[in-house]
């Protein structure tokens, strides 16, 4: 593959190339490379018309959709960084984002007009729905009309490497966000690698699975691009019914699938691949967490022509850092390695001095190399705190533990702290517990994470206690924490306690209400799990 | 009348046991981002936990939950099948 420096000459490239191929698409909406390039180039030109300047922020909000595709591009193309807001986050947190990033427009679009009803400070808005314009006070700098009028010409921009392009926003501790910032190196160096590794070419087609303000989500899109494939955007049900997703990868002809585990161990719980033939399909890719043996094994006996591969690296590290090809169907009780380091890229495990453990020692997982990000944005504390200086080079301390295996292949033990992995996400219980100081209702609460049955991961629950003379159920608090939280991070299970349990030394007693989450979630375990009605005598 | 009744223990079963009030029985579980994986597993539970309903693969489909009514109507459904079966000679449909 010819050295690319920056993300949005993928696409250039390819138009070029191969104007009329498939680039993206959401069911019949489907985008070429050459209307991909030729609408970005109209949005980069009202963006520019607009005022931006190099290395400006622009928020995406917009719902996962080709025009989605093209408002990232787009922003690439004006030299500019892209903020993707999920926009399924409540208004507070949108505008929270919005104005950490200073961003100098948003796009949006659809549901998102509910979510920017408070306009932010000197952000100008560009509406891209079809539909006219947003309800309300809300208006427009630049509509969809404003951006169709622009020429399709090709853009110049003065985007080099080394420059951001775009700012992750992830889970803080501390109730506020901290945004990653990603450089276009950064990424380009993961494609190159998994181009190579995984063979990527012009006949793929890959699976838009993440959400675009995740980071997996960078290598669907800038994967698919640099190997001229096409990107099948998976809609929302694809999430909540679990045979739509082996019927997705059959409609749309998948050869690659790439998600969190949670979305394929989810397929496995209700033995969804029965009866589907996933004639296509020639890799499956998962990264996020672990994925559960038994449905590993269970993906695995139904498709032995695909290859397995776990991927690992947090946000901070760019997509991932190491990779580990399951050879074979893993017996129960296994363990997959997060495996050896991707190419470019470092793994160690070190003890608290920083010294490399000894094989078979736990110790914490750093990642060094050119996947390691420009730290958090306009948060140096932060930044210093987890990116170090080490024998000469950059260091990202992940805070999650692992052991180097005999077979130089690292192991994921856990994590250092309280974050916790939740259908994919991570989330620290601290935001959640922040937000939760801002119910008024609420005297006092804990937030734990409690193992789910068998796929999603961690549960988040919730025990509080009402404020003296209110009385606070847990549909209010949940509603309350759902305007402060993104949906994901919002508890499921929610108990209100007169007073909760305390230790001896009277302290809230942790213990004793993971117990009592625990225990309700055995009892959800009994639900008898849909089969094929044909399976079923 | 009937439907009517099962639209308020439906709406009820989500507030007190999925923690959402849901606006209207045609509110949109799906388009308004009410459903997702986790919470449509514990809508399945309660389902079978009171009302007996254990949908089959092939049921879980976005007509059958798109919206309170529609699950309603689906129980209906599924308890009418239900009773077809218990009787001889009929052929099972539904059945976990």
């Amino acid at each position: 593959m010819t050295r690319v420096p920056v993300l949005q000459a993928l696409v250039a490239k390819q138009a070029e190339r191969r104007p009329e191929r498939p680039a993206v698409g959401l069911g019949g909406d489907v985008l070429t490379y050459g209307s991909l390039e030729a609408r970005s180039n109209q949005l980069a030109r009202v963006l520019l018309d607009g005022g931006c300047q190099p290395g400006d922020r622009v928020g995406v909000l917009v719902p996962k959709s080709p025009m989605a595709v093209v408002g990232i591009v787009g922003v690439l193309k004006a030299s500019c960084v892209y903020v993707p807001i999920d926009p399924d986050s409540p208004a507070s947190r949108v505008k929270r984002i919005l104005d950490s990033a200073e961003c100098r427009y948003v796009l949006a679009a659809g549901g998102a007009r509910a979510l920017l009803s408070e306009p932010g400070g000197d952000c100008g808005l560009i509406w891209l729905d079809k539909d006219g314009a947003p309800d309300g006070a809300l208006t427009p700098r630049y509509r969809l009309c404003d951006v169709q009028a622009q020429s399709t010409a090709a853009v110049d921009w003065v985007t080099r490497g080394d420059d951001p392009a775009h700012i992750l926003f992830t889970s803080g501790s501390t109730g506020m966000p901290k945004g990653v910032v990603v450089g276009h190196a950064n990424v380009i160096n993961f494609v190159e690698w998994a181009c190579g590794y995984f063979g990527l070419n012009e006949t793929d087609r890959t699976s838009g699975h993440s959400p675009l303000h995740f980071d997996l989500s960078t290598f669907d899109l800038f994967g698919t691009f640099a190997a001229g494939a096409y990107l099948s955007l998976t809609p929302r049900q694809v999430n909540i019914f679990p045979q739509k997703l082996p019927a997705f990868i059959v409609e749309q002809r998948l050869t690659q699938w790439f998600s969190v585990p949670s979305a394929l161990a989810y397929v496995a719980k209700f033995d969804a691949l029965s009866g589907q033939i996933l004639h296509d399909l020639k890799r499956l890719i998962w990264c996020g967490e672990v994925f559960p043996i038994n449905a590993l094994q269970y993906w695995m006996k139904r498709l032995p022509d695909a290859a397995f591969t776990n991927l690992y690296g947090p946000t901070e590290a760019t997509i991932a850092s190491s990779y580990f090809t399951v050879p074979r169907i893993p017996e129960t009780g296994d363990e997959v390695p997060i495996g050896a380091p991707c190419a470019g890229e470092k793994l160690l495990v070190m003890d608290e001095q920083m010294k490399p453990t000894s094989v078979g020692e736990t110790g914490e997982l750093y990642i060094g190399g050119i996947g390691v990000t420009h730290g958090y944005w306009r948060d140096e504390e932060n930044t210093a705190a987890v990116f170090l200086e080490h024998g000469g080079e950059r260091l990202y301390k992940t805070g999650d533990l692992g052991i180097m295996g005999e077979d130089g292949l690292v192991r994921f033990v856990g994590r250092a702290d309280s974050q916790i992995k939740s259908r994919g996400h991570r989330i620290e219980l601290g935001e959640i517990e922040v937000a939760l100081d801002q119910v008024d209702e609420v005297g006092e609460g804990v937030i734990a994470a409690v193992a789910g049955t068998d796929f999603e991961g961690a549960r988040i629950c919730c025990a509080f206690v009402s404020k003296p003379g209110v009385e606070a159920t847990p549909i209010v608090v949940k509603q309350r924490l759902g305007t402060l939280l993104p949906r994901y991070m919002v508890p499921t299970r929610l108990t209100a306690f007169e007073q909760l349990p305390r230790n001896a030394n009277g302290k809230i007693d942790r213990v004793a209400i993971r117990e009592h989450f625990e225990r309700e979630e055995a009892n959800r375990g009994r639900l008898t799990t849909p089969r094929r009605s044909a399976a079923v005598s | 009348m009937r439907g009517h009744k099962l639209y308020d223990e439906l709406r009820a079963m989500f507030k007190s046991d999925l923690a959402v009030e849901v606006s209207s029985c045609d509110t949109n579980l799906i388009d308004s981002g009410t459903l997702d994986s986790a919470m449509f597993i514990d809508l399945l539970f309660c389902l079978e936990d009171r009302f007996g309903v254990s949908p089959a693969l092939d049921d879980l489909e976005v007509e059958n939950f798109s919206s309170i009514k529609r699950i309603a109507e689906y129980i209906e459904k599924s308890r009418a099948a239900k009773v077809a079966v218990a009787r001889p000679g009929r052929l099972s449909v539904v059945k976990m």
